[in-house]
Parts: structure tokens; C-alpha cells; sequence
């Protein structure tokens, strides 16, 4: 029997195990793979959805039923991702590229490409760039609020960004047969 | 939209489609992991709870074990016991049928010269001396024993057979207590001194400063961090946010107090009284001085060895990470209540209200991390908080006259601060509140 989310929402708020056992049943597989995008590593992935369901058992109270669970769920989980990555945006700050053209044309496309390929690949970007193509491309946001979130200029924003596309294009140009172990280099 | 910009989002709108609803299986073990670090939760919140209930049973047994000595040295030197022996039994057969009376003595009067009627219409009918069965009854202070020998009908005879002796053949005694006669004591007693142990809920009201930002709230700018204010599982960009939670407060002292007529009493004393609450931080640093990181927290932002690590530049790395920091505020007290009597017999019952002085002694953040490290934060001019406060107080002291001059003290009642525990000039406000029960025993002197 599968419970709706306003009764997990409810048993969770009492604590109740089982409930947040559904609870994390029913989204975790939506969630682990924004945890995989954010971090270089399985492991770091796995301590991010690990802190990110227990932040979401210990706020719940605080969810508004008026929105969206899933959506709650995944803004604690790209929270959570960039609090890992924010200590390691202090150690190696983000700066300026430059201006980067794009070198390689409108025309190219990843549909020939697996999703774990695509994975890889934004993997191995430097951790900047990484994060910065994870907010912008995939979720959507704008360079100045991301320039806002991370408390970096929008000039840097869109350098690493761009650096980021670079990378990528480069990659998916390279071809079709990328070395992933390679992954962690950057 | 140009053509390059169209082309530009066609390449973002293919990562975005690429990942949109995929799922993928997380391992068992982070569900494991969640899964412990949830009970583990629940064991913390559980484990303040059980200190509280350990002193309450610590306090019941002591109580009790007090009561126990208390009544059986009473008893013991109260009570006389009352034996007789049939040596004078010679001259006749006797029926050992003994019956014992065991008579209070505020009926002794009444019940006695009933008794005393009853026998000697028995004698009278068989002959027997009335004076028999007087020398058969004994009295002490507190209570008052009477024996009646019955003998077969045809081996009575008019002769003086019982007589009491102190050989001790048989034992029996049975403890009526007059509290009468020990009421009247207590209800002249004027002044009265005891222990008390109590246990409050301790909710500290905390109040953060204007902002939460870490720069205002620790005295340093690192560029890294804006003023947001929101929590940080509702924003993408979590500041610095602090929070005191709720904890329990636990009590010991001695009071004192003085009858002001039959109804009104002005009581005080000296208690210590050490009060816990949760902190809980979203950030630490770590410095190149401390082999631990440090809890962001405002209470620490004026002790010297956290402000020169600092000032010093000896920061390696702020993070983001939530730390739970347990409090535990230690206060001597000095309360000043007065009370009126409602009820002023073997039960008592007062209302009372009052002040409490609070001499602020310091406060330890202890955490269960081993990588973060523990503050404490003394009194005194660099403290955030007040060397003395002040808290109202308001009660029903319910009581219980156990023994001649003791009584059992249970008294439900709430306190609420007055002023801040901090000073004008901190960054952070905490007004404590809860409601308590103190338990206690008392001395009518």
C-alpha cells in the first residue's frame, strides 16, 4: 500500500520510523543522482543525500503543503550539495577566466551519449565549473543568482560557466570514447 | 532571441532534459546510516530526560529511606511493651483465652469505663473482684494498652490471679499515634528550615541579534557571507542562523522561613540550581591554533582565545556544518517569597509568589562531537552575560505533616525571567521561562 505524501508528511512530523522509511523509499532514487552531479566522489554523494533526508526528518514541520514535496526535497538536497562544495570553494577560490568564445558551434549534440556517460563527464569538471553548470544549466538559474548564492561576482559566474561549456563541448567533440576513469583529475 | 542564444539554450536544454527525471537506486547503506543517526537522535533528546527522572528517584528514595529512620526511632523510643505472666496461675486451672484491647488514648475515658462495666458485670455474675481487671491495664504517653484475662467459668475464683510482671512471656504492641497532641506543637512553631531539590523545564526564549550574519555576530568580516536571514533548508545560500532549544533545569538548596501571624509566611534561603539547553549552529571554523573546530556561536564571540585565533588570521576554513551544543548554565539563587495559608492542619496548603536573585556562575557548551571543540563561558566583563538577574516566581506549596515536626513539601510553580540574562550590550537576548516542582522537607522548629 502506498501512503500519499500528506500521510507521510503527518506520521513523519510524529516520528514515526516507518513513515520516514517511506518517506525516503519513494524519493531517494529521484534525489541520489542531483547528489551524484555535485560531488566528484560515490561516497561524498552518499554522505549528501545522507544529511539531506535527515535535514528533511528534522524540518518537516516547516514544509508547506501548499507547494511541492519533491521540489522541497530537492532544494535540501542542492543545499546540502553546496554547503559539501563551499569549503572547497574557499580553499581554491573561483576566479575570472576570461572571455571564453565558443569554439565549437551550435550544432552539437549528447543524444548519442548514456546518462551515466553525461554524468562522468560533468564529474570531472574543476569543482567550480561543476557546480557552477549544475545551478545554470541543469537547474535553471540565473548567473546573478547564483552570483548571489555562492557570494561570487556574476563576472565569475559566467567565466566559470563558460569555461565549463568549453570543457564539455571539448569532450563530447573528442568523441565518443572518453577515458571515465580518468575521473578526478581536475 | 538571436540565433546564437537559441542555440545556446539548446545546449543547456538538452543537460536539463538529460537529467530530468532520471532515478537511480541509492545504495542500502545510506538508508542504514539515516536510519541510526535518527535513533541516535532520539537517544539524545531521551538522555536529558532520564538525568531529570534520576534525580527525581535519587530524591524519592532518599525521602523514603529518611521517613523509614525517622518513624523507627520514633516508635522505638515511644513505645512500652506490655507483658504478664500466669506464675500466679498455681492455685487453679486458667484457660489461656487472652484477649488484648488495644485502646488510643483520647477513648481511654469513654471506652474504658464501658470495658470496665462489661467486666464487672461479668464478675459480678461469676463472683470475680472487679479490681482485676484494672491492675491488668497500662499506659504510656502515646498509647494506651488494656488486657483482659478470661478465665474457664468454673476455675474463677474471687482472688487477685493476674498480676502483671515484667517477665516477658508474650509481646504484643501495636502503635497508635497521637497527633493531636502533636499538632498542637507544630501549629505554635514559628520558624522552619529545609531541603528542597526541584526540576524545571527551562525554555530560555532565546532572541537573536538583528541580523544573522556571520560578521555581525562574531566580530570579523570574511567577505564569504551575505545577510540572509532564512533558514538554510529553505534558501540555497544558508547564513549563519543560531537557536537556543528547550532543556531542563535541576535544583538543590536550603530554605528558611518565618510564621507571620497564622496565615502569612515570609520564606528564603540559598539554592544552586544548573539549567540545560541546546544550541544549535550551522557553521564552524576551523583555526590552525585549535586542534578541534569552533562552534560559530554569539556567546563565544568575546572569549580571548577564540577572538585572537581570529584576529590573528589564523582561520583555515569556515563550514558549513550543524552542530547541536549543549548548554549547561550553573546559577546560585537566592529566592524571597511570601505565602498565605489557605489550609494550616495536617495538610497544608499555600500560595505563594515571590523574586529570585540569579548569580550568574557561568555556562559550558559541551558537544558530542569530538572534533568540535567545548567553550565555556565564565562570568565577568567580557561575558555576554549578567553577573546577577532576576526572576519572579509563583507557586502552590502543598504539605504534609508526616511526623511530629516534619513535613513532606511538594510545590508546582512557574518561573519567569524579568530581565535579560545577557547584557544590554549583547547581541542576543534570552529571557528563561518554565514550569517546575520542587519537592522537599521541612523542620518546624
Amino acid at each position: 500500500m502506498e501512503f500519499s505524501d500528506e500521510e507521510l508528511i503527518h506520521d513523519c512530523i510524529k516520528g514515526k520510523r516507518k513513515a520516514q522509511e517511506e518517506l525516503y523509499a519513494k524519493y531517494s532514487s529521484r534525489m541520489y543522482p542531483i547528489a551524484l552531479r555535485y560531488s566528484k566522489m560515490q561516497q561524498e554523494a552518499e554522505d549528501i543525500l545522507q544529511e539531506a533526508f535527515l535535514k528533511v526528518f528534522k524540518n518537516i514541520k516547516a514544509f508547506r503543503q501548499d507547494s511541492s514535496l519533491v521540489y522541497w526535497i530537492k532544494r535540501i538536497v542542492i543545499n546540502t550539495a553546496l554547503n559539501h562544495q563551499r569549503s572547497k570553494l574557499y580553499l581554491y577560490p573561483m576566479v575570472d577566466v576570461g572571455d571564453l568564445k565558443n569554439q565549437y558551434g551550435p550544432d552539437l549534440t549528447i543524444s548519442n551519449f548514456s546518462y551515466k556517460e553525461l554524468l562522468e563527464m560533468i564529474r570531472r569538471l574543476p569543482t567550480g565549473c561543476q557546480v557552477i553548470f549544475n545551478l545554470y544549466a541543469i537547474e535553471g538559474y540565473k548567473h546573478h543568482e547564483i552570483a548571489e548564492q555562492l557570494n561570487i561576482s556574476e563576472g565569475t559566474s559566467k567565466s566559470q560557466y563558460a569555461r565549463a561549456k568549453s570543457l564539455l563541448q571539448r569532450w563530447i567533440l573528442e568523441n565518443n570514447n572518453i577515458d571515465y576513469d580518468r575521473a578526478g583529475e581536475f | 532571441m538571436t540565433g546564437r542564444e537559441n542555440s545556446e539554450e539548446q545546449f543547456e536544454n538538452q543537460w536539463r532534459d538529460a537529467f530530468d527525471q532520471f532515478e537511480e537506486e541509492a545504495p542500502k547503506q545510506v538508508w542504514s546510516e539515516i536510519d541510526r543517526e535518527l535513533t541516535y537522535s532520539d537517544l539524545s533528546s531521551y538522555k536529558s530526560k532520564v538525568v531529570y527522572y534520576r534525580w527525581v528517584a535519587a530524591v524519592v528514595l532518599l525521602m523514603a529511606a529518611s521517613i523509614v529512620m525517622l518513624q523507627y526511632y520514633s516508635f522505638k523510643d515511644n513505645i512500652q511493651y506490655v507483658s504478664y505472666s500466669d506464675n500466679s496461675m498455681e492455685e487453679g486451672p486458667v484457660i489461656e483465652n487472652t484477649v488484648k484491647l488495644m485502646i488510643p488514648l483520647e477513648v481511654k475515658s469513654k471506652e474504658l469505663s464501658g470495658v470496665s462495666n462489661f467486666l464487672s458485670t461479668i464478675g459480678d455474675s461469676f463472683g470475680l473482684a472487679s479490681k482485676s481487671e484494672e491492675e491488668t491495664i497500662e499506659s504510656t504517653e502515646s498509647f494506651f494498652t488494656s488486657q483482659i484475662v478470661m478465665h474457664e467459668v468454673n476455675s474463677l475464683r474471687p482472688t487477685n490471679e493476674i498480676i502483671t510482671t515484667h517477665q516477658d512471656k508474650y509481646l504484643y504492641y501495636l502503635p497508635v499515634y497521637n497527633f493531636k497532641k502533636q499538632r498542637k506543637k507544630a501549629e505554635s512553631s514559628k520558624y522552619y528550615a529545609g531541603l528542597g531539590v526541584g526540576s524545571n523545564s527551562f525554555n530560555p526564549n532565546y532572541q537573536g541579534g538583528a541580523t544573522n550574519s556571520l560578521s555581525d555576530n562574531l566580530a570579523f568580516s570574511p567577505t564569504a557571507y551575505s545577510a540572509v536571514r532564512d533558514e538554510a533548508s529553505n534558501t540555497i545560500a544558508p547564513n549563519m542562523r543560531e537557536d537556543m532549544a528547550s532543556g531542563e533545569s535541576i535544583s538543590l538548596g536550603l530554605n528558611f522561613g518565618v510564621k507571620l501571624g497564622n496565615r502569612w509566611t515570609l520564606e528564603s534561603g540559598v539554592q544552586y540550581a544548573r539549567a540545560e539547553a541546546i544550541t544549535k549552529t550551522n557553521m564552524v571554523v576551523e583555526t590552525t591554533t585549535f586542534q578541534e573546530v569552533i562552534p560559530a556561536t554569539v556567546q563565544g564571540k568575546n572569549i580571548p582565545a577564540f577572538e585572537s585565533a581570529l584576529n590573528n588570521e589564523t582561520v583555515v576554513e569556515y563550514d558549513y556544518r550543524d552542530v547541536n551544543m549543549n548548554n549547561q548554565f550553573e546559577f546560585t539563587s537566592v529566592p524571597l517569597k511570601a505565602g498565605y495559608l489557605i489550609l494550616n492542619n495536617k495538610f497544608k496548603l499555600e500560595v505563594n509568589a515571590g523574586l529570585i536573585a540569579n548569580i550568574y556562575m557561568g555556562n559550558k557548551l559541551t558537544s558530542n562531537d569530538d572534533n568540535v571543540a567545548d567553550l565555556t563561558i565564565g562570568p565577568g566583563s567580557t561575558s555576554p552575560y549578567r553577573d546577577l538577574s532576576f526572576s519572579g516566581l509563583a507557586g502552590v506549596e502543598m504539605g504534609y505533616q508526616f511526623m511530629k515536626d516534619f513535613d513532606i513539601i511538594i510545590e508546582p510553580n512557574y518561573r519567569q525571567s524579568i530581565n535579560s540574562l545577557t547584557k544590554d550590550n549583547s547581541s542576543f537576548k534570552t529571557n528563561p521561562s518554565g514550569f517546575g516542582l520542587m519537592t522537599g522537607l521541612r523542620y518546624n522548629f
